[in-house]
This record gives C-alpha cells, structure tokens and sequence, in this order.
C-alpha cells in the first residue's frame, strides 16, 4: 500500500471518487491482455493533463513508480504494474478537441477510443488508418505508445506514420510538446518519433494531434485459395510489383485452416496451403481495373478457388474465415502464446514454412495468420497449461522463431511491442551499443527511472 | 572559423574513430555531406571544428523491389538514389527538381520534403532503418527494414530536422512506393492570391488525388499562377482533372502531362532555388497560412519581394527577397501572423525545447556536435 500522506495528497489532486485502492479494484488492474499479472498500489484516474503533471511530480518526490494504462489492451505486458507503484489510468482523458478539414487533422486527448475517433470523422469522409484489433476498446494513446498496427497497414503505414504531434508530461512533471503542436515546428527538431513505440516510459502522452486520412470511396474483397506457400507469396509479390497497394492481404497456413474449417465447415480443399484475404480500396473509377488485375494473378499463381465479394454480406463471409481464427483455436487446445514477428514481405513464405517445420520438431500445434503484406506473422503456439512439459516445448520453440526472424532481417515485435514477454530476446536483435543507447536516451527523460521500469529495458 | 580537418569517410569505423579523436582535442564535430547547406552555419564557429563528410559513402548496400525497401550510406545524392529506383519503377517521394543535390543523411538531417509533400510528407515519414555514429564514437542501430517494428526504441525519427546535432548518420534503409501510373497537372493564371486560396480550398475539400497545390509570383510576371498537381491511377487522374475543370469554371487553364510536369519543376527550381540566404520560409497550420498570405496581398507585400510562393497543400510560404527590404518584410510577416503558435519562420530563433535539451545533454554533454548552428547557441543566422 502507498504512504497514506502520498494517497492524501494524491486524493488532493485528482478527488477522493479518482483513485481506487480496494484489493478487488488493485486486482482488476493486475491484467492487461497479455499473461503477465502484476498488482499496482493505487489506480488513479486524472481527467487533466494538470493532474497528470502533479501526479508525476509526486512521484518523483516519493520515488513512486507510475505504470501510464489505457484501455489495457496490450499483448506484451506493458500496462501491468511490475513494481506497485500507480497505475495511471488515462481513460477519464477522452474528449475529442478539434477536427479540422483544412489541415486534415484531429487533435484529441489521451483516452479517445480508435473507434470513437473513427466515428466522429467518418461523418466528414476522414478516418484513422491505423485499426489495431483492439480498436473499439484501445485509446488513441496507448496506440501511440505501442504504435499500434493493424490489417490496414500494408497500404496505410502504422499509428506513428498518423502522428503529427504530442502533448506529453515528462517524468518530472513538466508538460511539453513536440512536433506540429511545438512553437517553431519546421524548424526545430520533431521528436514526436521517438514516443511512438517507447511503451509508455518516456513521458505520459496526454494530447496527440493525428493525421486524418480521406475514406476511400470504395473497396473491394477478395479470397484465394493455393495449395502451395510459394504460390500464394509470388501472388503477392506481383500484386505489389504491378503498382497494386492492397488495403489489407492476410494469409492463412495448412494449421489454421484446417481449424477453421473443422469449425466453421467452410469446404475448404483439405490440401489447402494457405488461403490469401485481400482488400483493395480507391476511387470507384480505378478499382474494377485492380480487381481485374489480382483475379489475373491469382489465375497464372494456380489459385484453386478465388471467390470475390459483390456486397457487404458477402464480404462478411469472406472475412469469417479470418476472424474465426482464434475461436477456432479454443476448440484444439485450452491456451495459445500468439508470437508477432515480422520479416521482409518476400521471406513470408519461407517464414511460415519454417514455423511449421518447428511444430513437428517440437511436437506442439501451431497455427498461422499473418498480415500477409506488410511481412507480419501471428503463429499461435498452441498449449495445455497444466502440461508443464509442453509448455516448456512451447518456449523452446518460441525461441527459435525469434532468432530465425532476426537472421532473416525480421524483427521480433511488429506491433504488440517488447514489454515483459520479448525483455529477455532484446540480446538476440541489438547489440549492446544499441541498448546502451536506448538506455541512455530512457534515464536523460526519466533519470530516477520511474516511468515504466521493466518495460523494453532491463534497468 | 578555424576548421581544423575535412575528413572525407569511406565508412562508419572511420567516422567513430574520427569523431572520437576530435572530441579528445576538444573540436567540435560538424558533420556533413556534400555540404551544400552548411557554409553559413560555419561562419561564426566559436571553437575549431572537424568536417566529417560522408560524401564518399555513396553507395546502394541493398535494394529489395519485393520489400519496397532501400538501404543506402549517407552520402548518396537523392539524383543518384532516383535514377536507380526509377529502373524499377519504384520511388521516394522526394522530388529531384528541388533537392537532387543533396545527400540522403542531410536530407534526413533537415527533414526536408519535396514540391509533392502535400500527398507525400516528409524524409522522415519514410526512414525505415537508421546506422549513426554517436557523440561518443559508438556505431548504434536502429529500426530495421520492416513497416511494423516495435522492437526497443524507435529512433529512425529522432534525426528529423536535428541539424547534424545528436550524430552523424552514416545509412538509412528507406521505405518506396511503386511508381505512380500518371502524373498530370493543371495550371492557371489568377487574378488574385485570393483567387489562388479560394479555389485551393475547394479543391482540398475535393478529396483528389493531389500531390501539389501551390500559387506563386515572380517579378518576371507579376500575376498569380496556381499549379495544381495529381498522381495516381490513369482512370483517377482523368476523372479528377474533369473535377478540377468543373472548379475552375470559367477561368483559362493549360493542362500538363507527365514529361511537361517535371519539365515545368525542372525549370522552377531552376529560377528559384530553395537554398538562398534571403528566402523567408514560413510553415505550420494551413488556416493560419491563407490569412497570412491574405494580409500580405492586402499590404501589397508580394509585390515588393523577386518571388513568391505559398503551398497551399503544404502549409507553407516562401518569399525570396531583396537584402534591402529584408528585415521589414520580416517584420511585416511578423505583425500579421496572429497565431503565432501554430505558424513559424525561418528567422525566427528556434526553441527546441525540453525533449531536445535533456536527449542532447546525454548525447552529447560537451556540446561537440555541430556546436555553432542555430540549434545549439552558435549566432543565429536567420
């Protein structure tokens, strides 16, 4: 339990009905979505980047550690409170402040829902790239803080190519902006970068000017089906050399097709390789002619089947294989570890196949979604939590992902973000130049190291 | 200034073991590439510094059509760096006619972007993967080759507009786009500036594949001109030009295709070169921009000044001036800019705030790097 002078004080700051420190309450917020469960002292709900600023003013003063949370959607560990401390929830901070057509921006507070923001620009024929999974719960700040993803980041980029400019509390307290909410932006350093991924422990981010984006007028859907990896990867390989952006080009293995399929009953072929889910979006004018063009690639590839959507319904059918995915999982095996590796485009294929290849080496189950286009791999690791000894297959086979995804010049979080789970393979990708690098930019903006401790950085 | 050494490096071993000698003899470190942009900052040097050009690091170290990405040292020229992509018909979204001089790392250093940066953005919207030498002679890494890449910190941005003050970049893997089907544009004489701001409004509010929106004067002709520029699929451009026409009503226009395009860029940069001394640039909130450039119509400032132009796309101002008038034109600019938090120029002193200082005290405690241009308390030569 924290000092009961800092809880007086903190009750002065943001009122007595803004901090929980019920065990039931400290509970709650032990979780975030991944498996690591770590209990806060304290959950404080500040409504003002002001409260914030004293909030960390406190906790400098009382050597406090402070955890920033969103909606706790994070698949990494980073909203759990390694060390006690106060779990800073930003949901209270979720006004929208300004739309503006002209510059083709939104600026909004921290605790804004993705979903909510796309809401109030669609209207306006705007919206915001990036769509996180997560979105209808994850805050606008805890995707700048993960940088989060999505299925649209083939054509669209990641939450920080959307970010223009922050509002951020420094450690110390001090509120400062960067970017194009800085006094003399254009001319002075942009750091608004470096927040985008830092996992909440730089600073708290409290206001964030985005990117809007114009909705494209149309989409279209489409599905095919290979028998071969190669087959489906060189289709995607030509799409893109043909000038064709796809929205969205998710990919399927063997594992979880059949899965899906022994769930759903879809009549996939049962020598099914991989089975491709593309979007293309645009102008009406220009789409058909893409169309036209990707029916045409996935013909010379040998597709087997390929199956276009005419209407919402359809699509809707066309997208059910996708998103019954980790449903479908449920049924083999009580309990999966979801990996997000990413590798250049090109070397998907040969990635998926080598996480096959493990699974029979480890004798474990895993099933593949990856997003096809932008070289970003979910294999689910398939496991029984009261077997120890395959849960240890499970890890040993992990590490091996890992370390193939960085010699093929992949990375080993493309979106879900280091936090607890990936803190002991940093070695595996950075040499210690690089992390001491990245420690000394963490300890010039947090020198008492505060701010998320255990996150990213072995501190 | 007393430049004590140009050291031209072949490789990053060679930066780090330069960077760390200098710092040993206390010189400042001013890193370079071809060093296009950079004389004036040396004129008040107030400690002997060492170049580090990274000129002679020009090479393309890999180049992956199938991944859209690029790795390549600092040092290559964007020209050289198009022409290659251009074989494969991919692309960065930097344009040539304004900045093909210049070297990748001072681009990245300087943030810069080209006349389409309206559609496209920034340099550093598209680093991928960055090498650097720090302050200290360390070889540091960071980002990858990947769009989604979560992994530890993300510094590919943090160079963005440095000015050559936290390290000296030494390669960059750079995100591409497949090249655009049909460039087209559209231009007109207006007769006025807010003609120029009244049809620029409707045609953002148009949603069109615009990749350039810009007016601009020379004292040549002392008319309007609004240049409107489209890239994307053939069909869309076509029809997008129809809707430009139906904007433009009655007004005469000329209509031109992708060879005239870059002829007409070509030209421009040609007659108004962005790098010279007298240029006021002005950039930020697009709102704030079409009031300033409507006072400066009002005052009969544009027809004071050799040139100007106002991105409308962009947010941003450009007016070439005579030395003579300089320091009242900035003046002027000054009293009419109202919203001086979201609309900046060029002469203006630069805070670069909090973030900066506390970053570049670690990085770089002795204030080696680049000790005397306008970030770090050299005489300020706006």
């Amino acid at each position: 339990m924290l000092d009961k002078h800092l809880l007086v004080k903190l009750k002065s700051i943001v009122g007595k009905e803004d901090i929980l420190t019920s065990k039931i309450s400290r509970e709650v917020y032990a979780y975030d979505s991944s498996p690591f469960i770590h209990e806060p002292e304290a959950v404080v709900f500040p409504e003002t980047t002001a409260e914030v600023a004293e909030i960390l003013k406190l906790s400098e003063a009382y050597s406090i550690p402070v955890v920033p949370r969103g909606a706790g959607t994070c698949l990494s560990g980073g909203a759990v409170s390694l060390y006690g401390g106060i779990s800073l929830v930003l949901t209270k901070m979720d006004k929208i402040l300004d739309i503006d057509t002209v510059n083709e921006t939104a600026l909004v507070e921290t605790g804004v829902t993705n979903l909510n923001l796309q809401k109030a620009v669609e209207p306006l024929g705007f919206m915001f790239a990036p769509d996180p999974a997560s979105q209808k719960a994850a805050t606008i700040g805890g995707n700048v803080a993960e940088c989060a993803g999505g299925i649209r980041g083939v054509k669209y980029g990641v939450t920080k190519d959307h970010v223009l400019g922050l509002e951020v509390v420094l450690p110390g307290g001090e509120i400062v902006t960067t970017g194009a909410l800085a006094s003399g932006y254009g001319f002075i350093p942009d750091l608004t970068g470096i927040f985008s991924g830092s996992e909440g422990t730089f600073g708290i981010i409290t206001k964030i000017l985005v990117k809007l984006t114009v909705m494209p007028e149309t989409m279209r859907t489409m599905m095919a089906v290979f028998d071969s990896l190669d087959k489906a990867g060189e289709a995607v390989s030509a799409i893109i050399a043909k000038g064709i952006v796809p929205t969205t080009l998710e990919i399927m293995d063997k594992s979880m097709i059949r899965a899906v399929d022994d769930f759903l009953k879809l009549g996939f072929p049962r020598d099914a390789e991989a089975v491709l889910l593309l979007e293309v979006d645009g102008y009406e004018v220009e789409i058909d002619r893409q169309v036209d063009v990707i029916e045409e690639i996935f013909r010379e590839k040998k597709a087997s089947s390929v199956q276009s959507a005419k209407d919402r319904t359809e699509r809707e059918k066309l997208w059910l294989a996708r998103r019954s995915g980790n449903g479908a999982l449920g049924r083999i095996k009580p309990a999966y570890m979801v990996q997000d590796i990413t590798v250049p485009r090109h070397r998907l294929p040969q990635m998926l196949r080598f996480v096959s290849d493990i699974s029979k080496k480890y004798d474990i189950t895993i099933a593949q979604m990856a997003h096809a286009g932008d070289g970003n791999l979910h294999p689910h690791l398939l496991y029984d939590p009261d077997d120890p000894e395959e849960f240890e297959r499970v890890e040993e086979a992990s590490h091996e992902i890992f370390e193939t995804a960085l010699k093929m010049d992949g990375t080993l979080t493309g979106e879900h973000g280091i936090g607890l789970e990936k803190l002991p393979f940093m070695k595996l990708q950075f040499s210690e130049k690089d992390i001491s690098f990245m420690k000394r930019v963490k300890k010039a903006l947090d020198t008492n190291l505060n701010l998320n401790k255990g996150k990213v950085l072995e501190l | 200034m007393q430049i004590k050494d140009k050291f031209f490096a072949e490789n990053p071993q060679e930066i780090a073991q330069k960077v760390i000698e200098a710092a040993d003899e206390g010189f400042g470190i001013v890193p370079c590439g071809k060093g296009t942009n950079i004389e004036k900052y040396l004129a008040s040097a107030n400690k002997p510094v060492v170049m580090i050009s990274t000129e002679r690091m020009d090479s393309i170290q890999e180049f992956e059509r199938d991944n859209l990405s690029v790795k390549v040292q600092a040092g290559i020229t964007l020209a050289q760096l198009q022409k290659e992509l251009h074989e494969h018909d991919v692309f960065l979204p930097l344009t040539v006619e304004s900045h093909g001089r210049r070297t990748i790392g001072g681009l990245i250093a300087e943030n810069e972007a080209g006349y389409e940066e309206y559609a496209y953005g920034k340099i550093q919207d598209y680093v991928l993967g960055l090498e650097f030498v720090t302050p200290y002679g360390e070889i540091v890494k960071t980002g990858g080759k990947t769009v989604k890449n979560v992994s530890g910190y993300d510094f590919t941005r943090l160079f963005a507009n440095s000015l050559g003050t936290l390290g000296i970049i030494t390669s960059i893997t750079l995100k591409l786009r497949p090249e655009v089907e049909k460039r087209a544009a559209v231009i007109l004489e207006v007769p006025s500036l807010k003609e120029a701001s009244e049809i620029s409004k409707k045609i953002i509010q148009e949603k069109l594949v615009t990749v350039t929106l810009k007016g601009y004067k020379d004292h040549e002709n002392d008319k309007w001109r609004l240049i409107i520029g489209l890239a994307g699929f053939k069909e869309t451009v076509k029809h997008h030009l129809q809707k430009i026409k139906k904007v433009l009503g009655s007004l005469n226009y000329s209509e031109l295709d992708q060879a005239e395009v870059n002829g007409f860029w070509k030209e421009y940069y040609q007659k108004f070169p962005i790098y010279e001394d007298n240029n006021i640039v002005g950039m930020g909130d697009k709102r704030v921009l079409f009031k300033i450039a409507e006072s400066c119509e009002k005052n009969n400032l544009f027809s004071q000044v050799a040139f100007s132009e106002v991105d409308f796309g962009a947010g941003k101002l450009i007016i070439k001036t005579p030395k003579e008038t300089k320091e009242t034109i900035k003046e002027s600019l000054l009293a009419y800019n109202q919203e001086k938090f979201n609309f900046s120029f060029n002469f203006q002193k630069p805070q670069p705030g909090l973030i900066y200082k506390k970053i570049k005290t670690a990085l770089d405690p002795n204030n080696l790097m680049f000790p005397n241009n306008r970030l770090t308390g050299g005489e300020y030569l706006g």
